[in-house]
């Protein structure tokens, strides 16, 4: 029964893979990859009461079945993860990240040091394994070296680097690089990955540019700065390319930029200064189904730093890291309170808090994004902190495993594959000690116990679990 | 104190343990147990800031020096642990458990069955609460030969568990007969008096007591004074002003349980009666909150560590008897009570008296080896500073004990019970759940370490 459902959903979704562009990710999983992952508490994306004693028939990198060890017979030569007294999920969607950055304070000397030694390859290496460990199984990363950014995607597809699906920008587009002397940093340093536009023709053209080039959606920002007819160039490029743009945005103006350019995601919760969001800015997310990325927790690091300065000692940094690199970012975290990049008025929780609310009770839909990569941000450990962050707030934990998991792949249009354990998805499954439901703390990647994506296991005991 | 000549053994057996039970000893020819624990941040159980990039000296069975990296350097000789990245606490000091019993449904079942079975089930209780932090605990209730044997077991090396302050079993009024194993009947003062001295000369650190209310002044007086010549502190149990009252008259240093009387608030007068006598409480709320837990997660009763740590058959049975929780009769008065805990908590806070951590470990659902960090997450979610509830499970236990000197705090002198989890407690007490505890150290000898965390181990 279960098994000529298999074969219908196989020849159905094999359609529906060649046009989402992640053939490459397919490949590598051999068709002989049977799993069963046995008697886990299945919370599966969709906001439904969670599932007890669940199976999850894995049949190569999809999904076959999902039921109960009632109603399920488990074939035979499937081999069984036993999932007793673990949670089962999604693996987790971080929205925003950086992988071409790791926590270092000072972009100033980082970026022209790190450029200059030719090491973004090596870098997103690491990023994409720390992520991947942490139970992150897919990632979006808005903004990085064009080169680089789609070689460690591609690479990760094929098989040969350790990471999450990722969904790259490359680089920003924007209107100017701010100089020396600006609030934190000389962009300048910067321009390896902001390329800027000069009118609508030159909008065009790296738009194109950059789709030509295999990237999966556009990052703009600067709004504000840009002509309409510049913005509007880059957003007819990026819709007749069928792909979804992240930009920044947070005045009222540059929230109706975003929305005449139908943008998919704002980022980031705006620098602070007005506690609210306008009340038109936010009827136009609501109407214009715009995603929201509030990355709260790489604002808040300053303060969670206050309060353990040893998390900077992590002994993960130093193991990940090459020594030369780890002992550069720990020497640029040494004085978390000097570093340009944070700003501290102490109102910072207050105002993100209602900020939070303001957009969720209205309606809007968050995803679950961290930014991670900037100063003291690790990819080890931003996204389940952010994920806490936002429970902290009041935000029910169910509907914030759903920013993580459902509502990212929805923006990306491809909850067809993402999102939810459902059969014919893609078998991006997660195993945790503990109920996030109850402390997020479950997704810290200590409890993260099996990963596995496409069906392909990257992290957890091998065999059977006795 | 007695117990201190019961401790003088741990020096002696500590060679032998490592060998035991720790993979990573040093070479032991040169200096046998010398240990640096470097570059952790150091809550000491003192509540005062934490300290960063601290340096622990650990000398054989003691604490030799606590300082940090700039102001200490690690002589030679010394194991180094690098605590870089990790939060260093005492050892936890569970105040209420039962070793006994293992998360059993049933007890009328439990009991009957494995009254004959208590060596092998005992060695597994303080086995899974010693992996879990918990470096002291107390016993408040079994068997008095069994638990003896266990106390002596531990401390001579030879069984992993925690320092033991043990009663033996509960003086009490009445009790059902298959109980009686662990529960003694008092009958009149001469016979009260008798049970503690048969109890002293056995070996027990403390008594137990329930039903306080339900005995005569005579015999709370006659449990009083022999307790009081023997030198040995009281347990009661105690809800209602009646019986607070009563256990207050009978000596009690702390008394137990918030769990059982359908009523929203302590007694105002009870609680100026615990302040006033300095009767601390230890609270237990995890005993029937495990029950809305376990609602909200039923998957937590799959957990594998049960089923790796008991016998099979065992295994079997209590997982059978936890089939349906809500049928259970132990949690039906319980449960409607837990909505309470909180208010109760905070009158006893603000009415100055003194709030221990303890968990009642065994009871039913209540798995030694997570109750400890999810009481203490408790008394956080109810609003008790994290400071003062990591000090309610380290400092305040051990001053209650009158061994204040040697437990309870990381500072020079003390023995050195000690653990490194990874995060803060402060902001999450979850860290300190088994998975986040990296390294126990009970009395200078490395109990656990990363090797043994499966799931640290696959980072």
């Amino acid at each position: 029964m279960i098994r000529s459902q298999i074969r219908v959903w196989i020849a159905a979704t094999a359609i529906t893979l060649l046009s989402t562009g992640l053939e490459a990710t397919t490949v590598q999983a051999q068709s002989t990859n049977r799993l069963a992952i046995v008697g886990g508490y299945l919370i599966d994306g969709t906001e439904g009461v969670p599932i007890q004693n669940s199976v999850v028939l894995v049949d190569g990198d999809r999904i076959a079945h999902v039921g109960t060890e009632a109603d399920t017979d488990i074939p035979s030569g499937y081999r069984v993860v036993d999932a007793n007294g673990l949670t089962v999920m999604p693996g987790l969607n971080e929205a925003h990240a950086h992988l071409f950055i790791v926590g270092h304070g000072v972009y100033d000397e980082y970026f022209p040091r790190y450029e200059g030694q030719d090491r973004w390859r090596e870098i997103m290496s690491i990023s994409a394994a720390q992520l991947l460990r942490a139970g992150v199984t897919t990632a979006r990363d808005l903004g990085g070296p064009l080169e680089e950014s789609l070689w460690v995607r591609d690479e990760i597809n094929a098989g040969r680097v350790e990471g999450p699906r990722m969904i790259v920008s490359g680089p920003f587009l924007q209107k100017s690089l701010p100089g020396g002397g600006g609030p934190n940093y000389d962009s300048g340093h910067q321009a390896f990955f902001r390329w800027t536009v000069d009118g609508p023709e030159d909008a065009r053209a790296k738009a194109r540019r950059l789709i030509d080039s295999g990237v999966d959606l556009l990052k703009v920002i600067q709004l504000n700065q840009l002509s309409p007819d510049e913005r509007m160039a880059i957003a007819d490029e990026a819709h007749a390319a069928g792909m979804h743009m992240a930009v920044h945005a947070s005045s009222l103006e540059e929230i109706r930029a975003a929305a005449e350019m139908r943008v998919g995601s704002i980022e980031h919760l705006g620098y602070g200064n007005q506690p609210r969001y306008d009340d038109e800015a936010v009827e136009l997310m609501v109407s214009g189904g715009i995603f929201w990325v509030p990355t709260v927790v790489h604002n808040l690091l300053i303060d969670i730093h206050k309060e353990l300065p040893e998390r900077l000692d992590n002994q993960q940094l130093r193991a990940d890291l090459p020594p030369d690199l780890y002992a550069d970012v720990r020497q640029s975290l040494q004085w978390p309170s000097r570093l340009g990049y944070f700003f501290d008025d102490g109102e910072e929780d207050r105002k993100f808090k209602e900020k939070v609310w303001q957009l969720y009770d209205a309606g809007v839909r968050f995803a679950l994004g961290t930014d991670s990569g900037t100063p003291m941000n690790f990819h080890y450990e931003s996204t389940w902190m952010e994920m806490d962050q936002l429970v902290r707030y009041g935000l029910p934990p169910m509907r914030v495993i759903t920013m993580a998991t459902r509502y990212p792949a929805l923006l990306y249009g491809m909850y067809d594959d993402l999102g939810t354990l459902e059969p014919g998805k893609l078998a991006d499954i997660i195993l945790v000690n503990g109920n996030p439901l109850r402390h997020m703390s479950a997704l810290e990647q200590n409890n993260v116990i099996y990963v596995f994506k496409g069906g392909v296991q990257y992290k957890g005991p091998q065999g059977p679990r006795m | 104190m007695k117990t201190y000549l019961h401790m003088v053994g741990v020096a002696v057996s500590a060679l032998l343990a490592c060998a035991l039970w720790a993979d990573d000893t040093p070479a032991q020819e040169s200096l046998p147990n010398r240990l640096a624990i470097v570059g952790g941040y150091l809550i000491d159980g003192n509540e005062g800031p934490p300290v960063q990039d601290a340096v622990i000296l650990v000398e054989d069975d003691r604490i030799a020096r606590v300082g940090t990296v700039a102001d200490t350097e690690v002589p030679d000789g010394y194991r180094v642990i690098d605590a870089n990245g990790y939060s260093v606490l005492p050892g936890l000091h569970d105040c209420h458990v039962h070793l006994m019993i293992v998360g059993h449904g049933v007890y009328s079942e439990y009991f009957l069955r494995y009254e004959d079975r208590m060596r092998e089930i005992l060695p597994i209780s303080a086995r899974q609460l010693l992996m879990a932090g918990v470096t002291s605990a107390r016993d408040l209730g079994g068997p008095p030969d069994e638990m003896l044997w266990l106390k002596r077991e531990v401390e001579e090396g030879r069984l992993p568990g925690p320092r033991l302050f043990v009663s033996g079993p509960f003086l009490q009024k009445t009790s059902s007969p298959d109980q009686l194993f662990f529960r003694w009947l008092i009958d009149g003062p001469e016979d009260a008096r008798a049970k503690v001295r048969q109890l002293e000369e056995a070996g027990v650190d403390l008594i137990k007591v329930t039903q306080a209310h339900m005995l005569t002044p005579e015999e709370r007086a006659a449990i009083r004074e022999e307790a009081d010549r023997a030198g040995l502190h009281i347990a009661a149990h105690g809800y209602t002003a009646e019986e607070l009252a009563a256990a207050v008259e009978l000596g009690a240093s702390t008394i137990e349980h918030v769990n059982a009387r359908p009523e929203p608030f302590y007694a105002e007068e009870s609680v100026r009666l615990m302040a006033v006598e300095r009767v601390a409480s230890c609270f237990t709320t995890v005993v029937s909150k495990i029950y809305n837990v376990t609602q909200a997660y039923p998957e937590r009763l799959d957990e594998r560590q049960l089923k790796e740590d008991l016998p099979p058959d065992i295994y079997e049975d209590v997982r059978a008897s936890l089939r349906h929780p809500s049928r259970l009769d132990y949690f039906d008065q319980k449960k409607w009570i837990n909505p309470w805990h909180a208010q109760k908590l905070r009158q006893l806070i603000d009415g100055g008296v003194r709030v221990l951590v303890g968990t009642d470990s065994g009871t039913p659902m209540n798995f030694h080896y997570e109750s400890t960090w999810q009481e203490m997450d408790l008394l956080v979610q109810y609003g008790m500073p994290p400071m003062q509830v990591i000090a309610a499970a380290t400092r305040l236990p051990a001053e209650l004990y009158g061994m204040g000197d040697d437990l309870g705090t990381i500072e020079e002198g003390r023995y050195a019970d000690l653990i490194v989890v990874d995060g803060n407690p402060l902001e999450d007490m979850s860290v300190l759940d088994q998975r986040h505890v990296l390294y126990v150290i009970k009395g200078g000898v490395q109990y656990k370490s990363p090797d043994d965390n499966e799931v640290a181990g696959t980072r």
